[in-house]
């Protein structure tokens, strides 16, 4: 058996560039495939996901192109597929790009939280990103015929990133035809509309418990870096441009996914950046990347552990099964899309629109915080509800006040139907 | 080898300070409320070797999230010390500072009488003299660490980068408090920039290898309490009701806590330090901003921060000392120089050793459970069943936990508790009540089968009224503390 020395990789970097990316396509599996192995059930990850599996086939509702989609291939297996195509496009852009850290971009995209929920979790928006990176791809490329088929194909799955994808497009030209004037002109118009346009996310670190978000360690990277190069021109534009994404992600659910991708690209060039300067102790420089790679690996570790652990769980699926077809059935808007999946009714859920949404939100949080009979009563006929269903989460959630509270006393218009493990089922005489 | 004069002047310190300490913790066999707690963790490492993750006594159940370091220590310590090990090692560690101490004020004035003085009072900080007597506290051994932190940064050289990382690594793994270091050199650093002052390449990789691995580690360690309460992480899930009185700052009980005079001549040896511009003064300022800083904020728990703050404030002292001492040296009085000297130093001593004592005194036989209440809670432990629930006021509870052995409504360790802000007020509400259904109502909530009902509450709330119907009610003790059987 031959030994390879230390002394043999430094004579041959081909080598080394072999081990490397053997190491990203190993580590893009696990990043792919451990939240399934993780997890303690078959069913798919989050609420939105089941949204589409109940539409699909359809070319309707929201992210039409992704319900179509679901018709025909298993989610799992579209996600692991669409997973690796957009690492090969996003190596392709990079490569085109010429940037030479591109390796390492990708394996600090892979860790991140944001390619474990894209590629885990069965939104709309793992498909729209991967076509933007196609899109991006083949407009570098001058294509522009097939770069505009594509960016078709992105507005069936998300409008949004469709919009997004073109504004990038529109810079892009711009920046290349000197049109500096109309690009600062626009990337104002950006920043005026991201600043005024819709509400703040609740949060954007994953760390601190963000249901999609950056990992803390890649921002302080990131700021760690910006204290050492800030005067370095080329890491000033990276950083204004990390801040617009940054901005952006902070208003619009998907700005996150590009602002990790950029920022994988980002510290990617720090790190090599940080290799390169003089260190007065090499022990602290060893230490400080090693362990921010560590804090990177265990953010993102962390977070697909999360995501394998969130619901929904069989016993919810079981509760629900033992309803009637077609009957309403309230309980939180998480669990709406799964009502719906089970082919139940639910009065509300997470993808409805927002002007949807802030009539129900209203009645919903009356119903869940009023300990007045009559009006609880009156919302839920309103509403035509036959069963509510209720879990320890939402009993947490709703505190023992308002709905609950009227379930335990009140045997009159309530009854207690069954207990599935934890997930309890009540019917509502209407 | 050969011990010099200083070495052995400053072991003999050592052994003051430690015996001093010995004294007033071995006059009770008793910990506090808080030592308990730590105790009951440690007896859990050494029957099973494995820390305690979920905690069945404390609020009925719940997970507990902590760094089990300091518990192996003490774990490991008893095999040779037995249950002493819980006084002793704390102790040992503490009187440890009195090293530190010297080193660092050597390290800014290079006076080796004056550094052998400063190591003196050190040894008896008010605050760090009680904090550490009957707690088995943490600190004990977080307080020199950190200050040896501070001692190998001041001159950090390559030979000191390996002890430096080391020990940040250390620190980090003990306790979150770490994280005020990574503050307190932030701060240096800031300082120091506005000074126009260069602290060094090697200085500033030390500082960002400390912020880096500090954050690191307590993601790791403390992760759940991320997830679950977001930033708001740093108020450690305190329940709302207290969370005020929790964060209060006190500054005349500081002055007590501290000393005057060394508030004084720590406070003068800061300002002195920044507008003299001296680098080491600097380092102390920035962790002494950092910790007034976040005490003011209110993210910081005061008698925690005047802990750190109260040591950082005696070393500053050693710098105005030193300008007092040659200050006096250059004036027309040399035949009284060694006489007032002495006066001021004994001033300084007897402001500090004075409170220590006192304060030691009082704590040790109002804070230490009693001969009669070990007394009921061994009755109970003994004469009950083992899924027993106790309810007592929020201060008793490692207490009844640790001695009984049985389940509590809640006690002061908060993070990631169930529903402490409910629990507090349903508890001061059982206490206060004058109403048998309410009292009834929180009694079931909780399967409360015990009330206990210590001297301070009735104090507090008055006598209890609803506890003499005797059908619901068994009296078992009537002392204080009393204790009812709940028997409907």
């Amino acid at each position: 058996m031959r030994t390879v020395s230390k002394e043999y990789f430094s004579e041959h970097p081909r080598y080394i560039r072999l081990f490397a990316e053997f190491g990203v396509v190993i580590l893009a599996l696990v990043f792919l495939l451990l939240p399934e192995i993780l997890r303690d059930n078959s069913l798919p990850i989050g609420d939105a996901s089941y949204y589409h599996l109940s539409n699909a086939g359809s070319l309707s509702g929201v992210g039409p192109g992704w319900n179509f989609l679901l018709k025909y291939f298993h989610i799992d297996a579209i996600l692991l597929v669409l997973g690796i195509l957009s690492l090969i496009f996003f190596y392709m852009n990079l490569k085109k790009l010429n940037v030479e850290e591109r390796l390492v971009a990708l394996g600090f995209f892979i860790i991140s939280p944001a390619f474990a929920y894209l590629f885990n979790v069965g939104e709309r928006f793992g498909a729209g990103f991967l076509f933007s990176l196609v899109f991006f791809y083949l407009t570098f490329k001058n294509k522009y015929i097939p770069a505009t088929a594509i960016l078709a194909l992105i507005f069936l799955f998300d409008y949004m990133i469709g919009l997004f994808s073109l504004f990038i497009f529109i810079l892009y030209l711009l920046y290349l035809k000197g049109a500096r004037k109309v690009f600062y002109f626009l990337i104002g118009l950006f920043i005026l509309f991201t600043l005024i346009a819709g509400d703040f996310n609740d949060g954007i670190i994953s760390d601190l418990g963000a249901r999609t978000g950056s990992s803390i360690f890649a921002l302080f990277f990131a700021l760690l870096c910006f204290l050492f190069f800030w005067s370095s021109k080329k890491f000033l534009y990276l950083y204004g441009i990390a801040s617009l994404l940054f901005l952006f992600s902070l208003k619009v659910d998907f700005g996150i996914f590009y602002f990790s991708l950029f920022l994988s690209l980002l510290m990617s060039v720090c790190f090599f950046e940080l290799l390169r300067i003089k260190w007065e102790s090499k022990l602290a420089r060893d230490f400080i990347l090693l362990i921010i790679i560590c804090g990177l690996l265990f953010s993102g570790l962390s977070y697909v552990n999360r995501i394998s652990k969130s619901k929904p769980d069989d016993n919810i699926f079981n509760a629900l099964s033992r309803l009637p077809e077609d009957s309403v059935v309230f309980s939180d808007i998480e669990y709406g899309n799964w009502i719906q999946y089970s082919g139940k009714k639910a009065v509300w859920h997470s993808m409805m629109s927002k002007k949807e949404l802030s009539t129900l939100r209203k009645d919903f949080s009356v119903l869940l915080e009023s300990e007045d009979h009559a009006e609880t009563i009156n919302l839920l006929e309103r509403y035509k509800v036959d069963y509510i269903l209720v879990d320890q989460e939402l009993r947490e959630k709703w505190q023992e006040s308002g709905l609950l509270y009227l379930l335990r006393y009140n045997s009159e218009d309530f009854r207690f139907l069954f207990d599935e493990n934890g997930v309890e089922v009540w019917r509502f005489f209407r | 080898m050969q011990i010099k004069r200083s070495q052995k002047i400053l072991i003999l310190i050592f052994l003051v300070v430690l015996f001093a300490r010995i004294y007033f913790a071995f006059q009770t066999p008793y910990l506090d409320n808080s030592g308990n707690l730590v105790k009951r963790y440690t007896e859990n490492i050494i029957n099973t070797g494995k820390p305690m993750f979920y905690d069945s006594l404390s609020y009925n159940g719940r997970e507990v999230l902590y760094s089990p370091l300091w518990h192996y220590i003490l774990a490991v310590t008893s095999l040779v010390f037995g249950s002493a090990a819980f006084k002793l090692i704390p102790l040992i560690f503490s009187s440890f500072l009195v090293f530190v101490v010297y080193l660092l004020s050597k390290r800014i004035v290079d006076n080796d009488e004056l550094a052998l003085f400063i190591s003196l009072m050190s040894g008896f900080i008010p605050m760090v003299f009680l904090d550490t007597l009957i707690s088995a506290s943490i600190y004990s051994l977080v307080v020199p660490v950190m200050f040896y932190l501070i001692y190998l940064f001041m001159d950090i050289d390559e030979k000191k980068v390996t002890a430096f990382v080391a020990f940040s690594f250390v620190l980090s793994l003990l306790h979150p408090v770490s994280i005020l270091l990574s503050l307190g050199l932030l701060a240096y650093y800031i300082l120091s920039s506005s000074e126009n002052l260069s602290i060094g390449n090697l200085k500033e990789e030390a500082m960002i290898f400390n912020f880096v691995s500090t954050f690191l580690i307590q993601f790791i360690i403390y992760k759940k309490a991320f997830l679950e309460y977001g930033i708001s992480v740093i108020w450690h899930n305190v329940p709302s009701q207290i969370l005020q009185d929790y964060f209060d700052f006190d500054l005349l009980g500081m002055m007590y806590r501290i000393g005057a005079l060394t508030l004084i001549f720590g406070l003068v040896g800061i300002i002195w330090g920044i507008a003299r511009k001296k680098d080491k003064v600097l380092l102390l300022s920035g962790f002494s901003l950092a910790t007034l800083i976040l005490l003011w904020l209110r993210l910081l728990e005061p008698r925690i921060g005047m802990l750190f703050l109260s040591v950082a404030l005696v070393i500053s002292s050693t710098y105005t000392l030193n300008l007092f001492l040659n200050y006096l040296g250059k004036t027309k009085l040399p035949h009284y120089k060694t006489g007032f000297i002495l006066i001021v130093l004994g001033l300084i001593l007897v402001s500090l050793a004075v409170p220590s004592f006192v304060y030691a005194s009082k704590h040790v036989k109002e804070d230490v459970p009693s001969a009669y209440d070990v007394l009921v809670l061994e009755w109970i432990k003994e004469n009950s069943l083992p899924d027993t629930t106790i309810a007592a006021p929020l201060g008793k509870g490692n207490m009844i936990s640790g001695i009984a052995g049985k389940r509590t409504v809640l006690d002061d360790n908060f993070l990631l508790a169930p529903e402490t802000s409910e629990r507090y007020s349903d508890i001061v509400r059982l206490y206060g009540t004058k109403s048998e259904v309410e009292a009834l109502e929180i009694i079931a909530k909780y399967n409360i089968d015990y009330i206990f009902i210590p001297i301070e509450t009735e104090l507090e709330y008055g006598k209890i009224k609803w506890i003499d119907d005797e059908n619901c009610f068994k009296g078992i003790f009537f002392g204080t503390p009393k204790v009812y059987q709940v028997i409907c």
